[in-house]
C-alpha cells in the first residue's frame, strides 16, 4: 500500500492522476489539490517509520531567508511544518530519499527538492516570473519537467509578443534561441522569416523546422507556388500570434527522430489557447503603429550627373554621334521642344514609392467552461499596411477549441481555425519591369512621374517610359496590381482514454483545407514591356489548393517501480495524407487600355495555362522510452518507421514490410545529474548541474512526388501533344538522412536565478537529396539521387540571469551565443554550378553548402600601359583594357593562368551563413514598469548586393548610384570603379567579389515599455499599457538598405538581395485588458 | 476511476488492421494524377502515337545545336561582337564541356526516348519485326522511331566523332552505365575506305579495326544504321494528319523519302556512292505524286525564298516544324536579328556574301581557246545571286532598316566599277544578318522552321555523284559530267515535258543558262568577285580529275548558295576534304574567316582531322 502512495510522489503518475480526475493543474488550484492529497496520504502511510531528521534554510533567490514557506515530505503523514523567520524548519525523513515539497507564499514557485540522503539542506526558491527546473513542457504529447529534459531545446518567452513587430511565429523566434538563425524575409508584412537550425541539413530540399501546433503539422514551407516575383507563401500566418501559449524548440534527434522523416530540419512544437479554465475569462489586446520609411535611402545621381553618365555610357558602344541623336533625342532636346519640360527635373524617385503607414492589431480572448465542458475562443483582426505605397496586409482569424469529459474514461476534443487573409503586394527586383525598389532607383532623375499638357501645366496622368526606358515606379504602385487572399481551414478531433492508472490512449484526427490565390496585372501605362517586349500588358491567375489529413494515435504508459525507477513509453503512428493542386493562367496583350483584365481578354496565341497536380502520403510508427533511476541518471530512446509515398518502390537503406520500403529513424540520449552525485550535492547554491549527450539518426522525404517513378513529360508538338520520359526514374531513390550528436550541460544556479545551458554539436547529412549530373550519353543533365554528404559543426550558449533583485527594481538578462561551420563533404562531380539572377552559386567538397562563384576582383586598370602589361582576355576573346575590372586570372584547362578570364578562375567567394549570431536581451522591472530591450547580432556572413549590382555596372541608361562617380574616366586615373560600358561586352560587371559584401550586423530589435495597471482599474483587469519600437538601429557595414532579407525558403536564394522592401522602423502603442 | 472499457482498446486495432489491410500499396504509391506513368501508357494506338509526337517535339530542341555546329564552324557563318561565351568557343574550335551548343545531351535524350519507344514496340507489337505480315500503323511508326534514331547517331557522330552506342535493350541507367563503362573492346573487320574516284574504283579495305566497345565511330555508326534502315523497316510515315487539309504533317514527320535522304547521305558520307545514289534517285526520279521533287517552276525566282516560309511537299522532304501559335519556338531570330530583343549574336561571312555577290548573270566571254590568256569578258553581267542571296539567305541593316534593293544594286554596280569608296558610303553602319530563318516573320514569332533535307540539296548531293561517277569502257573512261551539269544548271537531267519545264538547281533562281550556268571545260577561268574580269586561268585539258575536282568545288560553293546556313556546311566541307585525303582543303577554307594570327592558329589545328569533332567522349 505505501508503495504505491509513494508511487504518486514522482512525476508523471502524479501529474497524470490530477489531470485525468478533470482538475485542472494550473495556479493556486492545483496546490490545494496536492495539499488535500498529502492529507490523504498521511493516513495510508500511518506505518512508516520517519526516523531520519532533516533540517534546512529556505533562501529567496537572493539570498535572504525565507518565513512561512510549508515544508514536507512527499508520502510522509506528518503535517507540513512552516519556516521560522530565520528560514529554517526541520522535517523527518523515513528514507533519506523522499522529496521535500515547499510550498511557498510571496510570489515564489512551488518547489520539489530531492533529498538524496542529505540531513541539512539549504534551499533556494524560484521566484514566479522566472523559468524554473520544476515548469513543465510539453513534448512528444505529454508533459515533462524542464530539468528532466534529455534534448537540447529552448522554450520561448511569448510574453512579449504583443510588443514586437513580428506577425507571424518564425520571426518571434528571432534572437531568441541559440542555433537558430532568423532571417526576416522582407519589411512586407506577414512575409515571415527564413529559419535556420543549426546550420543547413539539405541543399535540395526543404530546410525548415516542422511546426507542429497542437500536435498538428503545419503545411510545409514551399509547396504552393507563386507567380509573383519575391513572393513566398508563408504557412504560419495561420497561427494568430496571440493565441500562442507555449513555444518550445526542439534541436536534437532525441525528440525529432520521433517524428522520422519530418523533421530532420527540427522541430518547433507551439501551443495555443489553454481551454483548461473554469472561469469565464476574457482578454482584449488593441494596439496600432507606425511603420516608417528606411531613414536612409540609396544615394543616387543627380539629374547632371546622370545625364553625363548616359551620355558616356552611349559613346562607348561606338556608335556616331548622329545615330545616338537619332536614336535617343530626348538627351539633346532644346527649349523649343515640346518635350523639353519633361526633363527638367530633378526628382528623387525613391521618396515616391515609399510611405509611413499604419497598422492595427484587434485581438480577443475568450475562455471559459466547467468541469464537463471548457472552451477557449479568439479572434483576431489584422490590418498593416507596407512601406511601399498601396501595399499591404489584412486579415483576420478564428480559433476555437474545446474539451468535454463524456465520460470518466473518455475525453475529448474538437477544434476549428479559420483564417482569411489577403495581401497587395508588388514584385522584387529581378523583375525590373515591374519592382518598385529598382524602378526607382534606375529611372532617370531628369524625368517626373506625371506628363504634361501642351500648355505646359503638369497633370494628374501618369507619365509614359520614353526612349531612356525604365517603368515609371508611380506607375509600378498605382497601376500595377498584385492581390494574394489565402484561406486555411482546420478543423481537429481528438480523444483521450485512460484504461488504468498506467495506460491511457490518445488520438486525435485533423483536417486541414488551405487554399491562395492569386492575381496579378502588369499594366501597359507607364511600364515597360515585358518578356522581351512582346507583351504590352500581362495578367496572370495562380491558384493553390491543398487539403491534408492527418491522424496521430499513441498509447502512452507511464509506471514507477519501486523508489528509484520511473519508466514511460509512448507507441503511436501517424498518418498524414496529401493533396495539393495547382492552376495558373497568364495572358498577355489585352486592350492597350488597361480596363481588361482577365484571363479571357488576353491575345489567343499567347495565352498560357499550367499546373500542377501532387498526392503524397506519410505513414509512421513510433516508440518513445523515458526512464530516469534516483532523479540521476535519465535515459530515453525512440526510433520511427516511417514509409512515405515518394520515395522509390526499392529505396536505399530502408527495410521492406509487406512489399512496402520503410526508413528507421532512431535515437538515444543519456543525462546525469551531476549536482546530485555525493561530491556536489551539498553544494547548495548549485541546484541543478546536469550533463546530456544524444545522438539519432533522422530522415527527410522532399523529394517530390515522381522523382522516383518513370513518367512522362507532356510536351507540345504540332497542333498535338506529345509524350517522354520526363526524367531517368531512381527507383532506389531514398530518404536523406540526418545524424546529430549532441552533448551538453544545464546548469541552474541560486533557485534558477542564474541558468545557462551549453551545447556542442556535429552534424552529418548522408544520401543527401541533390539533383546529380549525369552522363550526357544518358540523355538528361541530372537525376535525383542520394548522393553527396554535408555535415555541420558547432556549439551554443545560453544564458539567462536575474542580475539584480531590490525592492522594486529587478533586471533580468537572456544572452544566446551560437557558431555553427557547415561544409560539404561529398558530392557527386567537383562541383555543383547553380545559376541564379546575376550571380552563380556552387555546391563544392570543402566549402559551405550554397557559396558564391565568381572571379576575384582586384580593381581597375588605371592605363592601357598597365592593361597591356597584364594581357588578359575574357571568355569572348575580347582583351580587357585601361578602365576595365582586374580579374585575377588563378588557372586555366592546363592548370596554370593562361591568360583568359573564364569559368577556371571562379572560386568561393562567400557564404551566406554566419559563423556567429547571438541575442541579448535585457529587462527592466521597476514596480509597475517594464522595460525590455533586444539586441542580435550576426556576424562573419557574406551576402551578395543585387541591388547594388544593377545600380552600379553602367552598361545602360539606368540611373545609377553617387558610387559611380568615382568610375574611371581618363588614362592614369586609379579607382576601383570600371569605366562606363554599353552593355559590358567586356564583363566588368561579371559576379565577382565586386558585389559581395560583410553582411555582419548588430541590430537593437526591440525596444518596449509597459505599464501594468494596478488590478481593477476601471474594472478591468490585469490591464497593460505598451508602448514599444522595432529596429530602431542597426550598426553594418552594408551598403544596401537593409542586411537583413531573404528572397526565398530556398537555401540557394540565402543572402541574395533582390531589392526585398526593407524592415520598417516601427512605433507601436497597446493597451491588453482583461474583463 | 473506472474500469477502463475494451471499446476503445478493440476500436484502435481494428483501424490499424483496416490500415494495414487497406491497399497498403495504393496508399504508398498514389496515382499523381497529372504525371503518367510508363505502366498507364501503351494502351492504344493514340498513346503510342503521342510518344511518338514526344520523339519529335525532342527533334525539335535540336534546331539550333545542328545550326551552329554545322555552321559556325564552317566558313559561311561567324560571330559578331555579341555572342556569347559558347558560341564564341564553338568559333574558336575550343569547345568546353560545359558548352550548351556542344553538349551531346539532347541528342541522347531522343536517343533514349526512341530506344524506350522501340524496345516497347517490339515488345507489345512483335509484328513490326515481321516482314511477312501487312502493314499496320505500329510498323509505321516503328519506321519512324528507327529513322530518328538513326538520324540523331548519324548527327551526333558526325560532331562527335565517337559516340557511345546504346541498344535498347539497356533499360535502366544502372544497365546503360554497366555497359559503357565495361572494359573490352570491339573488333570490326570491315574498314571502308573512301574512294576518292566513286564508281570505277571503289576502294574497299578489309582491315580489321579496334575500338573500345563502348564508342562507335562514323563508319560504324552508318554501318550498323544502313544496315537497320534497310532490312528492319517495313514502312515509314504514319497519317499522322489532325487538320486534314494540311499537308505539311507529311514532310514534318519521318516519310519515305526523308528515309531515303537520310539513307543517301549517310552512304555519300562514307564514300558509297552506289548506294547513295540509289537512294537519292527514289527521292528525284520516284514517278509517284508526279514526281514531285522535281525542280520546276514552284520555287522559281522570286518564289525560292518561299521555301523558307511555308511547308511545301514539293521541296521539303524532311523539316523540324516550328509554330509559335503553338508554342514551339527557337532561337533563330535570337541569334541572328540586330532588332530588339534579339541579340545578333552570328552574321554570315564575308566569303558567303560573296558567293552570292560574286555571280553574274548574262555574262558574255570572249574565249580565244588557243591562248585562254586572251580571252576576255565582253559583258561582265549582272551582279548577284539576286533571288537566293539578298533579301533571302542574308540581309544588310542600316539604323534598323534594311537596305533597299535600289541602294544595294547602287553599291553593287559602284563596286562593278571599281568605285570602292562610293560603295563603301552606302555600306557606312551596315550590320549584315542571316535572313532565311527571318523571311515573312515578325519579330516575336521565332518560329522558323529548320528544314533537314530537301529537295535542292538532294539534286545537288546527286549531281556531286554524277560529277564523281565515270567508268572504264574499254579503255576510254566515259563519265557522266553531263548530267551532273545538268541537274545544276538546267534540269536537263530529266525527260522533257512540256507541260512541266524542268529547271535545275541554278536555273530555278535564273542562273543556268550557257551564259550563266555552270560549265566543265578545258579551261577553267578565275573571275575578280567585284567585277567579273577574269583574272586567271587553269589549264585541265586532258586532266579529268582535275576537272572533276574545279566541278567538285564549284558544286560546293552552289551549295554554299543554296543552302546556307541550314546547318550542313561543315559537314560538306568535311566530306570533300576526306574525299580528297586533304585535311588542308578544310582547313584552308575554314581558317580564311579569323584575322591573321588566329587564321594561322586555326589552320594548323585544322590540319589533325581529329580537331573535326569535339571530342566529348574521348
Amino acid at each position: 500500500m505505501r508503495k504505491i502512495i509513494n508511487r504518486t510522489t514522482l512525476s508523471y503518475p502524479f501529474k497524470s492522476a490530477i489531470m485525468k480526475k478533470g482538475i485542472h493543474t494550473t495556479g493556486r488550484l492545483r496546490r490545494v489539490m496536492m495539499l488535500s492529497l498529502f492529507l490523504t496520504t498521511m493516513v495510508f502511510s500511518s506505518f512508516a517509520q520517519d526516523s531520519i531528521q532533516v533540517k534546512g534554510i529556505v533562501y529567496s533567490n537572493t539570498g535572504q531567508p525565507q518565513a512561512n514557506v510549508s515544508v514536507s515530505i512527499a508520502g510522509s503523514f506528518h503535517l507540513p511544518v512552516v519556516t521560522s523567520e530565520a528560514g529554517e524548519f526541520t522535517v523527518w525523513s523515513s528514507s533519506g530519499e523522499d522529496w521535500l515539497i515547499l510550498s511557498p507564499t510571496g510570489g515564489y514557485k512551488m518547489k520539489r527538492v530531492f533529498l538524496n540522503n542529505r540531513k541539512e539542506v539549504k534551499i533556494y526558491l524560484t521566484p514566479g516570473d522566472i523559468s524554473s527546473g520544476d515548469d513543465e513542457l510539453s513534448v512528444l504529447f505529454r508533459t515533462a519537467l524542464k530539468r528532466n529534459m534529455i534534448s537540447a531545446y529552448t522554450d520561448i518567452e511569448v510574453s512579449n509578443i504583443r510588443h514586437s513587430g513580428a506577425l507571424s511565429i518564425d520571426q518571434q523566434l528571432q534572437g531568441r534561441a541559440a542555433g537558430l538563425h532568423v532571417v526576416n524575409r522582407s519589411g512586407t508584412p506577414g512575409s515571415g522569416a527564413y529559419v535556420a537550425l543549426r546550420g543547413l541539413n539539405s541543399i535540395n530540399t526543404n530546410n525548415q523546422p516542422l511546426y507542429v501546433i497542437d500536435g498538428i503539422p503545419v503545411t510545409p514551407h514551399g509547396i504552393f507556388n507563386s507567380n509573383l516575383d519575391g513572393y513566398a507563401y508563408n504557412p504560419l500566418m495561420e497561427l494568430n500570434l496571440y493565441d500562442i501559449s507555449k513555444t518550445t524548440i526542439i534541436k536534437d534527434p532525441v525528440i525529432t527522430a520521433a517524428y522520422g522523416s519530418k523533421a530532420s530540419n527540427g522541430l518547433v512544437l507551439i501551443e495555443t489557447l489553454d481551454p483548461g479554465v473554469t472561469q469565464t475569462t476574457i482578454e482584449l489586446d488593441l494596439r496600432s503603429g507606425l511603420s516608417l520609411v528606411p531613414a536612409r535611402l540609396i544615394p543616387q545621381l543627380n539629374a547632371g550627373q546622370h545625364k553625363t553618365l548616359m551620355h558616356e555610357v552611349l559613346f562607348s558602344s561606338g556608335k556616331f554621334e548622329e545615330v545616338i541623336q537619332e536614336e535617343y533625342p530626348a538627351l539633346f532636346l532644346t527649349e523649343d521642344d515640346e518635350r523639353f519640360i519633361d526633363y527638367q527635373h530633378n526628382t528623387n524617385w525613391q521618396e515616391l514609392v515609399f510611405k509611413n503607414s499604419f497598422f492595427n492589431n484587434m485581438n480577443i480572448n475568450v475562455k471559459g467552461g466547467d468541469e464537463i465542458a471548457s472552451y477557449g475562443l479568439s479572434f483576431g483582426l489584422i490590418n498593416n499596411r507596407g512601406t511601399i505605397k498601396t501595399t499591404g496586409y489584412n486579415g483576420y482569424n478564428l480559433r476555437f477549441v474545446s474539451r468535454l469529459n463524456i465520460f470518466a474514461w473518455l475525453k475529448m476534443n474538437a477544434g476549428v481555425s479559420l483564417n482569411y487573409n489577403s495581401s497587395r503586394l508588388k514584385e522584387a527586383a529581378t523583375v525590373k519591369e515591374t519592382s518598385p525598389i529598382l524602378t526607382s532607383l534606375a529611372k532617370s532623375p531628369l524625368l517626373n512621374p506625371y506628363q504634361y499638357d501642351i500648355q505646359g501645366q503638369r497633370i494628374a496622368t501618369l507619365a509614359e517610359v520614353d526612349e531612356l526606358g525604365v517603368s515609371n515606379p508611380l506607375a509600378t504602385i498605382q497601376n500595377y496590381e498584385a492581390k494574394n487572399t489565402n484561406y486555411s481551414f482546420i478543423s481537429t478531433l481528438g480523444f483521450e482514454s485512460a484504461f488504468n492508472r498506467y495506460l491511457s490512449a490518445k488520438t486525435k484526427f485533423s483536417l486541414v483545407y488551405n487554399v491562395m490565390k492569386e492575381q496579378i496585372f502588369m499594366p501597359n501605362h507607364g511600364m515597360e514591356h515585358y518578356y522581351d517586349q512582346e507583351a504590352i500588358n500581362v495578367s496572370k491567375a495562380t491558384n493553390n489548393d491543398l487539403k491534408t489529413f492527418y491522424n496521430n494515435t499513441y498509447l502512452s504508459y507511464n509506471r514507477s517501480l519501486g523508489e528509484d525507477h520511473t519508466i514511460s513509453s509512448l507507441t503511436g503512428f501517424n498518418i498524414q495524407t496529401n493533396k495539393y493542386e495547382l492552376d495558373w493562367g497568364l495572358t498577355k496583350n489585352a486592350h492597350e487600355n488597361d480596363q481588361y483584365r482577365d484571363l479571357q481578354d488576353g491575345q489567343d496565341n499567347l495565352r498560357e495555362i499550367g499546373g500542377q497536380n501532387r498526392i503524397w502520403n506519410w505513414f509512421s510508427m513510433y516508440e518513445n522510452l523515458f526512464y530516469a533511476y534516483k532523479d540521476r541518471y535519465l535515459l530515453t530512446a525512440t526510433f520511427s518507421i516511417d514509409g512515405s509515398s515518394r520515395v522509390g518502390d526499392n529505396a536505399a537503406n530502408t527495410i521492406k514490410l509487406a512489399g512496402v520500403p520503410f526508413g528507421v529513424f532512431y535515437s538515444g540520449g543519456i543525462a546525469w545529474r551531476l549536482s546530485s552525485e555525493s561530491l556536489l550535492k551539498n553544494v547548495t547554491w548549485l541546484e541543478d548541474l546536469k550533463w546530456r549527450i544524444s545522438a539519432g539518426k533522422t530522415g527527410n522525404d522532399d523529394i517530390g512526388e515522381s522523382s522516383a517513378s518513370n513518367y512522362y513529360q507532356a510536351v507540345k508538338f504540332r497542333e498535338t501533344v506529345g509524350l517522354y520520359p520526363a526524367l531517368l526514374p531512381n527507383d532506389k531513390l531514398s530518404y536523406e538522412t540526418v545524424y546529430q550528436i549532441n552533448t551538453g550541460i544545464d546548469a541552474s544556479l541560486w533557485g534558477s536565478r542564474i541558468t545557462a545551458t551549453v551545447d556542442v554539436y556535429r552534424s552529418q547529412t548522408n544520401n543527401m537529396l541533390l539533383f546529380s549530373p549525369v552522363e550526357a550519353y544518358l540523355g538528361y543533365s541530372i537525376r535525383m539521387e542520394n548522393a553527396g554528404k554535408m555535415k555541420n559543426n558547432g556549439w551554443e550558449f545560453n544564458i539567462f540571469a536575474r542580475i539584480y533583485e531590490k525592492a522594486d527594481f529587478k533586471w533580468d538578462i537572456q544572452a544566446s551565443l551560437s557558431h555553427v561551420r557547415n561544409e560539404v563533404i561529398e558530392i557527386k562531380g567537383e562541383k555543383l554550378v547553380t545559376g541564379i539572377a546575376g550571380a552563380e552559386i556552387v555546391n563544392m567538397v570543402g566549402s559551405p553548402a550554397n557559396s558564391f562563384y565568381g572571379y576575384i576582383f582586384k580593381g581597375v586598370f588605371s592605363s592601357q600601359e598597365e592593361a597591356g602589361a597584364a594581357n588578359l582576355i575574357n571568355d569572348k576573346d575580347i582583351p580587357f583594357r585601361a578602365g576595365d575590372a582586374i580579374y585575377e586570372d588563378l588557372s586555366g584547362p592546363g592548370g596554370e593562368p593562361d591568360g583568359i578570364i573564364n569559368n577556371y578562375d571562379k572560386l568561393t567567394i562567400g557564404s551566406s551563413m554566419p559563423d556567429y549570431t547571438g541575442g541579448l536581451i535585457n529587462t527592466f522591472y521597476y514596480k509597475k514598469f517594464a522595460l525590455h530591450t533586444s539586441l542580435l547580432f550576426v556576424y562573419g556572413n557574406e551576402v551578395f548586393n543585387y541591388l547594388r549590382y544593377k545600380n552600379e555596372q553602367m552598361t545602360g541608361l539606368e540611373n545609377q548610384s553617387q558610387h559611380v562617380l568615382n568610375r574611371w574616366q581618363y588614362n592614369g586615373q586609379i579607382t576601383d570603379v570600371p569605366r562606363a560600358l554599353w552593355n559590358d561586352p567586356v564583363g566588368n560587371s561579371a559576379f565577382s567579389t565586386r558585389w559581395i559584401e560583410d553582411g555582419s550586423y548588430v541590430r537593437v530589435k526591440n525596444i518596449s515599455l509597459s505599464y501594468r495597471v494596478p488590478d481593477h482599474f476601471l474594472s478591468f483587469r490585469n490591464a497593460e499599457f505598451y508602448i514599444s519600437v522595432n529596429n530602431i538601429l542597426t550598426i553594418s557595414k552594408y551598403l544596401g538598405f537593409d542586411p537583413e532579407f531573404s528572397y526565398s525558403y530556398s537555401p540557394v536564394h540565402q543572402g541574395v538581395d533582390y531589392g526585398q522592401v526593407p524592415q520598417p522602423r516601427q512605433f507601436i502603442a497597446g493597451i491588453k485588458v482583461g474583463l | 476511476m473506472k474500469k477502463p472499457v475494451k471499446y476503445p482498446k478493440s476500436i484502435i486495432l481494428l483501424l490499424v488492421a483496416a490500415f494495414i489491410i487497406s491497399s497498403c500499396k495504393e496508399f504508398f504509391d498514389p496515382d499523381q494524377e497529372l504525371k503518367i506513368t510508363q505502366d498507364q501508357l501503351y494502351d492504344d494506338w493514340y498513346e503510342y502515337r503521342s510518344i511518338e509526337m514526344g520523339m519529335y517535339a525532342l527533334q525539335q530542341e535540336l534546331a539550333e545545336q545542328l545550326v551552329v555546329l554545322g555552321e559556325l564552324r564552317g566558313d559561311l557563318l561567324t560571330i559578331t561582337g555579341n555572342a556569347d561565351a559558347d558560341l564564341v568557343e564553338v568559333y574558336n574550335f575550343n569547345i568546353s564541356k560545359e558548352n550548351k551548343y556542344a553538349s551531346p545531351t539532347n541528342f541522347f535524350k531522343l536517343i533514349s526516348a526512341c530506344n524506350n519507344f522501340i524496345r516497347i514496340l517490339k515488345e507489345k507489337h512483335p509484328e513490326v519485326l515481321n516482314k511477312n505480315i501487312p502493314v499496320t500503323n505500329f510498323d509505321r511508326l516503328y519506321g519512324e522511331a528507327l529513322c530518328m534514331r538513326s538520324w540523331a547517331y548519324f548527327n551526333a557522330v558526325r560532331i562527335y566523332g565517337r559516340v557511345p552506342f546504346i541498344h535498347e535493350s539497356l533499360v535502366t541507367m544502372e544497365e546503360i552505365e554497366a555497359y559503357v563503362n565495361s572494359p573490352g573492346t570491339y573488333i570490326d573487320s570491315v574498314y571502308i575506305n573512301f574512294s576518292k574516284d566513286g564508281y570505277y574504283n571503289d576502294t574497299i579495305y578489309n582491315q580489321p579495326i579496334t575500338l573500345e566497345k563502348n564508342l562507335y565511330d562514323l563508319h560504324m555508326v552508318i554501318d550498323y544504321f544502313t544496315n537497320q534502315l534497310e532490312k528492319e523497316i517495313k514502312a515509314v510515315g504514319v497519317n499522322h494528319h489532325i487538320d486534314n487539309n494540311d499537308l505539311s504533317w507529311e514532310v514534318t514527320v519521318w516519310n519515305p523519302w526523308a528515309m531515303d535522304a537520310l539513307l543517301g547521305v549517310m552512304y555519300l558520307t562514307q564514300g558509297n556512292l552506289v548506294k547513295a545514289a540509289g537512294h537519292f534517285r527514289l527521292i528525284m526520279y520516284n514517278p509517284s505524286e508526279n514526281y514531285r521533287y522535281q525542280l520546276d517552276n514552284s520555287f522559281a525566282n522570286n518564289n525560292w525564298r518561299n521555301i523558307f516560309t511555308n511547308i511545301d511537299s514539293r521541296e521539303h522532304i524532311f523539316t523540324l516544324w516550328f509554330n509559335k501559335a503553338n508554342f514551339q519556338q527557337n532561337e533563330f531570330q535570337m541569334m541572328f536579328e540586330p532588332f530588339d530583343p534579339h541579340k545578333y549574336m552570328l552574321k554570315p561571312t564575308h566569303a558567303a556574301i560573296l558567293k552570292w555577290e560574286g555571280i553574274w548573270r548574262a555574262q558574255v566571254m570572249d574565249e580565244d581557246l588557243a591562248n585562254p590568256a586572251n580571252s576576255e569578258m565582253i559583258f561582265a553581267g549582272i551582279p548577284s545571286d539576286f533571288y537566293r542571296g539578298y533579301g533571302s539567305s542574308y540581309l544588310y541593316i542600316k539604323n534598323g532598316v534594311d537596305l533597299s534593293g535600289y541602294e544595294y544594286m547602287e553599291m553593287l554596280d559602284l563596286r562593278a566599277k571599281g568605285d570602292l569608296r562610293g560603295a563603301g558610303n552606302i555600306m557606312d553602319g551596315v550590320d549584315t544578318m542571316v535572313f532565311k530563318y527571318s523571311i515573312d516573320r515578325n519579330r516575336y514569332d521565332q518560329d522558323a522552321n529548320l528544314i533537314i533535307y530537301r529537295a535542292g540539296s538532294i539534286h545537288l548531293y546527286m549531281a556531286e555523284i554524277y560529277t564523281w561517277w565515270a567508268f572504264n569502257q574499254n579503255g576510254l573512261i566515259r563519265t557522266n559530267t553531263t548530267v551532273a551539269l545538268g541537274i545544276v544548271n538546267n534540269g536537263s537531267n530529266y525527260d522533257v515535258s512540256e507541260t512541266r519545264v524542268q529547271l535545275g538547281v541554278r536555273g530555278r533562281v535564273g542562273l543556268g543558262s550557257p551564259n550563266d550556268g555552270l560549265r566543265i571545260a578545258n579551261i577553267s577561268y578565275m573571275h575578280d568577285p567585284y567585277t567579273n574580269e577574269i583574272i586567271g586561268y587553269k589549264n585541265l585539258t586532258n586532266n579529268l580529275l582535275g576537272k572533276q575536282q574545279q566541278f567538285e568545288e564549284e558544286l560546293l560553293d552552289e551549295r554554299a548558295r543554296e543552302l546556307a546556313f541550314e546547318g550542313e556546311r561543315f559537314n560538306d566541307l568535311i566530306r570533300i576534304a576526306k574525299r580528297r585525303n586533304d585535311p588542308s582543303f578544310l582547313a584552308k577554307i575554314v581558317s580564311a574567316k579569323y584575322p591573321a594570327g588566329k587564321r594561322e592558329q586555326i589552320y594548323n589545328y585544322l590540319l589533325d582531322e581529329n580537331n573535326w569533332y569535339i571530342n566529348y567522349f574521348n
